[in-house]
């Protein structure tokens, strides 16, 4: 009886610090523009680049603002290479939506790149989004492991 | 008293002189301000021999630095760096090439942009980020004016006269699906050197094919190649940004250089 107690209270304890980790994911506070500025100090950004303002959004990624809550981003001046894109989406249900568009960018990308630029279409192949709670961030970059570490350095 | 009344007369002839002086000097000042726009203009339109739209000087006296707003600039890789530059331009206030939008897509030509979307290894540009055929893009934009800089990726993979008949079926389609639409066909700028069949000689062929094309069809030649290449007919290393790659893509001096160019012949 006493093991059987034990057991339920230790799975009861298990289950709840599971679901906190999760709460603290989902309502993590984090200033993408703060992630923005740590990646820019960190890793060397094209030095002519086109740093994202309203609209921008939805010109390069079809993302409709209203279902952002902040951005923050670049693309490399000459428009085909390196892409840094984060994105605080108003809820969970936008940051898949905003998920999808950003794969089907690096899709669209990829093709336009695959008889072009053998060097870009290798990096496009290995690009992914990712996705923390109402987070989104797309890292185009020969450095996007790099990237992606300090992306998640912000959720620890 | 006779003094206080000459005085007034003195003061009332000092008046008139005045004002019918100030009024000469203005209309002198806004005759000579004209006579400078209009010099200006004469001498762009005689400088491009290549322009060779006759309309364009009509057009251009009525809508001056507005003549962009109903523009659509459609392009391959070189244009997605124009379209960067004049972004930024415009986030910093600056007025750069009006309210003209983009149509543009890396590694588009004539030729690939032809077939339908989907079909492998066509590539349509985007616009909100779904991708359009080109005609249907222009109709979305609302464009009158159409500036395309496309043939990169054309001659170095078809047959000239192959190359030349997709310039005119991707023009045609655009016509068709947009009447009343004016077409500007810029020149294929110039390579930092040669390789292979991607050379400034090639590309200099292509661009006389585009000419002959605009002169039969009734299409403007916008010669941007003139103002990008050197003596040897290089693109100018300063306005190259990727010279170690492949050496075509433009530095923001130089999308600058190409937009001075184009408000020098157009506005």
């Amino acid at each position: 009886m006493k093991k059987i107690t034990v057991s339920v209270v230790s799975i009861i304890l298990a289950l709840m610090m599971l679901a906190a980790c999760g709460k603290d994911a989902a309502k993590a506070d984090v200033d993408v523009k703060t992630v923005y500025q740590k990646i820019s100090e960190s890793i060397d950004l094209p030095a002519e680049k086109l740093e994202y303002v309203s609209g921008d959004l939805l010109d390069y990624y079809g993302i409709d603002e209203s279902k952002v809550a902040d951005f923050a981003g670049m693309q490399d001046a000459c428009g085909y290479k390196d892409e840094v894109v984060i994105i605080k989406a108003v809820d969970e249900k936008a940051a898949e939506e905003i998920q999808t568009l950003l794969n089907d960018h690096i899709a669209y990308q990829s093709d336009s790149m695959r008889n072009y630029d053998a060097e870009q279409f290798k990096i496009l192949g290995t690009s992914t989004v990712n996705v923390n709670g109402v987070y989104v961030a797309m890292f185009i970059s020969a450095n996007q492991a790099e990237m992606i570490d300090i992306f998640n350095s912000f959720f620890e | 008293m006779k003094i206080v009344e000459r005085g007034i007369i003195l003061v009332k002839k000092r008046l008139v002189t005045a004002t019918v002086s100030t009024v000469l000097a203005v209309s002198v000042l806004f005759t000579a301000c004209g006579k400078d726009k209009n010099s200006k203009k004469s001498a762009d339109s005689g400088k491009p021999t290549e322009s060779t739209s006759q309309s364009d000087t009509a057009q251009t006296s009525s809508q001056g630095m507005h003549f962009f707003d109903d523009a659509v600039f459609i392009g391959d890789s070189i244009s997605l760096g124009l379209k960067n530059y004049v972004k930024s331009e415009r986030a910093k206030g600056n007025d750069c090439l009006g309210e003209a939008q983009m149509l543009v897509a890396g590694s588009m030509g004539y030729s690939n942009t032809l077939p339908e979307i989907g079909t492998p290894n066509s590539i349509h540009p985007q616009y909100n980020g779904t991708e359009v055929r080109i005609e249907d893009g222009v109709k979305l934009m609302g464009a009158k004016k159409v500036f395309i800089m496309l043939g990169l990726n054309d001659f170095c993979i078809y047959p000239h006269d192959m190359a030349m008949d997709s310039v005119r079926e991707c023009i045609g389609k655009i016509t068709a699906a947009n009447p009343g639409v004016s077409i500007y066909v810029q020149s294929v700028t110039p390579a930092l050197k040669d390789s292979g069949k991607f050379s400034n000689e090639n590309i200099r062929i292509f661009n006389d094919g585009l000419k002959t094309l605009c002169s039969e069809n009734g299409w403007t030649y916008v010669d941007v190649a003139s103002v990008m290449a050197d003596a040897n007919g290089c693109l100018k290393y300063e306005y190259c940004g990727d010279a170690d790659v492949k050496g075509v893509h433009m530095t923001n001096a130089g999308c600058e250089a190409w937009v001075n160019y184009l408000y020098d012949l157009f506005c």
